[in-house]
């Protein structure tokens, strides 16, 4: 179920190797700036603002923890390759192929 | 948790009428006069244009950011832009969180309650945060540095001991009745209603003490929209205008507590890293170090133990108070303190000097444990003193030079000096008030409670731990939080129906002392009217027609009689009507031959009754035509 989640999609950042590349400094910007507008304090009329928020913080906090980025980044890698075996196994499904470009 | 409700508070109409963006953009040209509706940050006019949702706020009325603190408060509000202190009634910056109730039942609250403090000192409750959402075993040693009972309840909390009304207090309620003023004030200062208001508390405040203080907010008829933490407010202020990325130490020791918190200022977002403290730790303790030094040697002299008598330990504390502020700019204090007791032999006096020396020498074991909360703090962020940008001093008592003595010590640096650290607690709270009224766009606050497990957001959220995938705690709230994690239980704050019983009666008390203040003007400004008129009357003469004058000494009668009698609405009644007779002489003087306009017309008992007593007014102008 969670594993699903890309956390640099969650940070609006490029996900994958280019993502797995970014330095802590970049990721801290980008959750910065991402909170100054999911912050529930900026939209307290929107019923999702704290789940957002607290999706935004989740993935954040895992990315600047050295250990739990670099098993995030692996599985995601592990992940890339399967998907890429199982499309030249079964040369289809192209849905697949966008999920890494999201947004 | 403390502030799961405040997203509701915070809902707004969603139409936004154009015209509030004008009038915002009006506040930077005429901060002080502009009691207009919303007022917005300069921040906000420039991002608002890409951010729907906040062109949709309409702030309806001024939300304020109160330090509500151990020995004075303050209060802050965003006026054009900026955080601003806002004075009190008697033009002071600060107000004393003091509350005394005289012989007669008379309240009192802030410099007046604590001007009679040694006249009365059983009535008289200061340092009521040291007990405010406290268990009784939990204050032992507080309770016995006050001049005041402090008594446990059924539920092992603590009561004030109120005997001149024969009432005793929840602390939420003497807290509530400081609030009460700071927003009447605040409310005069602004000429706008409040009615929220942000309200900082101690880091090192547990759950039950954050309740406790919002709950003193619903007493006084205030609905706290947020309790932040007083260090991370005073890095609000500091940050507010700065552009730069900084790790920032707050270093506040206050009149009863001492935290230090590191953040991480940046990008607009303030996060707070760690937080440490000493809630037994604050200005308040120095005090008694002086008290307990001149108590002691006296006794040593006369064998009279002054900390037994009420009435001296009241004037040993205010001293000892002076002498300490006196040692920030001098290396010596004299102490006086004529007929501090009497015995058979006579009247007793103190007379002595304290050197800076030996205050610090009193004091040293309270310098010592200055320390471990800066290395705890350090130690919980993961940083060292070298990754330190700036050191903010917050808390009066930190222009005690031994205290900056340590802080340079600890830190190898000059303390900033930029923040006032008697307001900067407040204006930080008037920012964070800015963001939740929508009037500060540009700034979000990240903030953890270090005595709970898992992470409050200042955005209302509690979540215990990191939800989904698992990584542990951050240093944080793992750090500071697990040996507190016992003591949070609800049970030492009021029981929401006892609560709601003390709203009513506030709200009862606040109505009858709006009567009796009018009442009391209202009768004030009857004796003025009388005098003036009557004052007019025998000036003019015989330039009075007879039956003009006949009027109004009829009138005058009847308002004469008003004022003995003493039921303020006819008071009002018969003073207006005066005024229309003292009118009517006015325009007659003004249509006699030879008047010159300006004689009478323009001076009415009311006008005149301004100008007080000595209100020559209609000589002059008389002599000045002629």
């Amino acid at each position: 179920m969670d594993v699903e989640v890309d956390h640099y999609v969650i940070l609006g950042l490029p996900s994958g190797d280019k993502g797995a590349k970014l330095s802590e400094e970049e990721i801290k910007k980008a959750y910065h700036s991402k909170l100054l507008v999911l912050h529930p304090d900026k939209r307290p009329d929107d019923p999702n603002a704290h789940h957002e928020f607290l999706n935004l913080h989740a993935s954040y906090k895992i990315l600047m923890d050295k250990n739990a980025r670099q098993s995030f980044d692996e599985e995601q890698d592990k992940k890339r390759k399967r998907r890429s075996r199982k499309l030249q196994q079964q040369n289809s499904c192209k849905r697949r192929k966008t999920r890494d470009v999201v947004e | 948790m403390a502030s799961t409700a405040a997203q509701i508070h915070l809902i707004r109409p969603s139409f936004a009428p154009n015209p509030t963006r004008t009038t915002s953009k009006s506040g930077f040209f005429g901060t002080s006069v502009s009691f207009t509706t919303p007022k917005s940050s300069l921040p906000r006019l420039r991002k608002c244009s890409n951010r729907r949702n906040h062109s949709l706020r309409v702030a309806a009325e001024k939300v304020v950011g109160i330090d509500l603190g151990t020995t004075n408060s303050a209060v802050g509000a965003m006026e054009g832009g900026k955080p601003v202190i806002v004075t009190n009634a008697e033009g002071q910056r600060t107000t004393p969180s003091v509350v005394a109730y005289t012989k007669n039942g008379d309240r009192l609250v802030g410099q007046i309650a604590k001007r009679q403090a040694v006249v009365n000192p059983e009535n008289t409750f200061f340092s009521v945060k040291r007990f405010i959402g406290r268990k009784m075993i939990e204050v032992d040693e507080e309770a016995k540095q006050v001049s005041y009972n402090v008594v446990r309840d059924d539920n092992g909390n603590v009561k004030l001991d109120c005997p001149a009304i024969g009432k005793q207090f929840a602390a939420e309620e003497i807290s509530a009745q400081v609030l009460r003023k700071l927003v009447d004030d605040a409310s005069k200062f602004l000429n706008e209603k409040v009615s929220k208001a942000v309200v900082t508390v101690p880091a090192y405040f547990n759950d039950s003490q954050r309740t406790a203080t919002k709950d003193a907010g619903r007493i006084a008829g205030l609905e706290v929209l947020r309790i932040i933490n007083e260090p991370t407010a005073a890095s609000l202020a500091y940050g507010f205008e700065r552009k730069n990325n900084e790790t920032i130490l707050v270093f506040d020791l206050g009149g009863g507590t001492f935290d230090v918190s590191v953040l991480e200022v940046g990008d607009g977002v303030f996060e707070v890293l760690s937080t440490s403290g000493d809630t037994h730790l604050g200005g308040d303790d120095f005090d008694k170090r002086i008290v307990d030094w001149l108590a002691l040697s006296f006794k040593n002299d006369e064998g009279i133990d002054l900390l037994k008598d009420k009435q001296a330990l009241q004037r040993l504390t205010e001293t000892a108070e002076k002498a300490k502020m006196e040692l920030s700019t001098l290396t010596q204090a004299n102490i006086s303190l004529p007929f501090i007791t009497a015995t058979a032999d006579g009247p007793k006096h103190i007379e002595t000097t304290l050197t800076r020396a030996k205050f610090e020498e009193l004091c040293s074991d309270l310098l010592d444990r200055l320390k471990t909360p800066v290395q705890n703090s350090l130690r919980d962020a993961k940083l060292s003193i070298s990754d330190i940008d700036e050191v903010i001093l917050v808390g009066g008592s930190t222009r005690i030079p031994a205290v900056q003595g340590v802080v340079k010590s600890l830190t190898g640096k000059d303390p900033n000096v930029t923040v006032n650290p008697d307001e900067v607690v407040a204006l930080g709270a008037a920012v964070q008030a800015g963001v939740l009224a929508g009037d500060v766009s540009d700034i979000v606050l990240l903030d953890v409670t270090p005595l709970s497990i898992g992470l409050e957001t200042l955005g209302g959220v509690m979540t215990k731990i990191i939800p989904r995938n698992t990584t542990l705690p951050t240093s944080k709230s793992e750090g500071s939080g697990k040996k507190q994690d016992i003591t949070i239980t609800g049970a030492s704050t009021l029981p929401s129906d006892e609560v709601e019983r003390m709203v009513s009666e506030a709200e009862r008390f606040s109505k009858e002392d709006k009567e009796k203040r009018d009442a009391i003007d209202t009768k004030n400004q009857a004796d003025s009217v009388v005098y003036q008129t009557e004052k007019q009357l025998k000036e003019l003469g015989e330039k009075v027609p007879a039956e003009v004058k006949e009027k109004v000494e009829a009138k005058l009668e009847e308002l004469k009689k008003a004022i003995t009698e003493g039921v303020t609405q006819v008071i009002k009644d018969t003073m207006a009507a005066l005024n229309q007779e003292v009118m009517q002489l006015g325009q007659s003087l003004y249509n006699q031959p030879g008047a010159t306009p300006g004689a009478g017309g323009a001076d009415g008992p009311s006008e005149a009754s301004n100008k007080g007593p000595e209100g020559d007014v209609i000589d002059a102008d008389f002599t000045d035509s002629k």
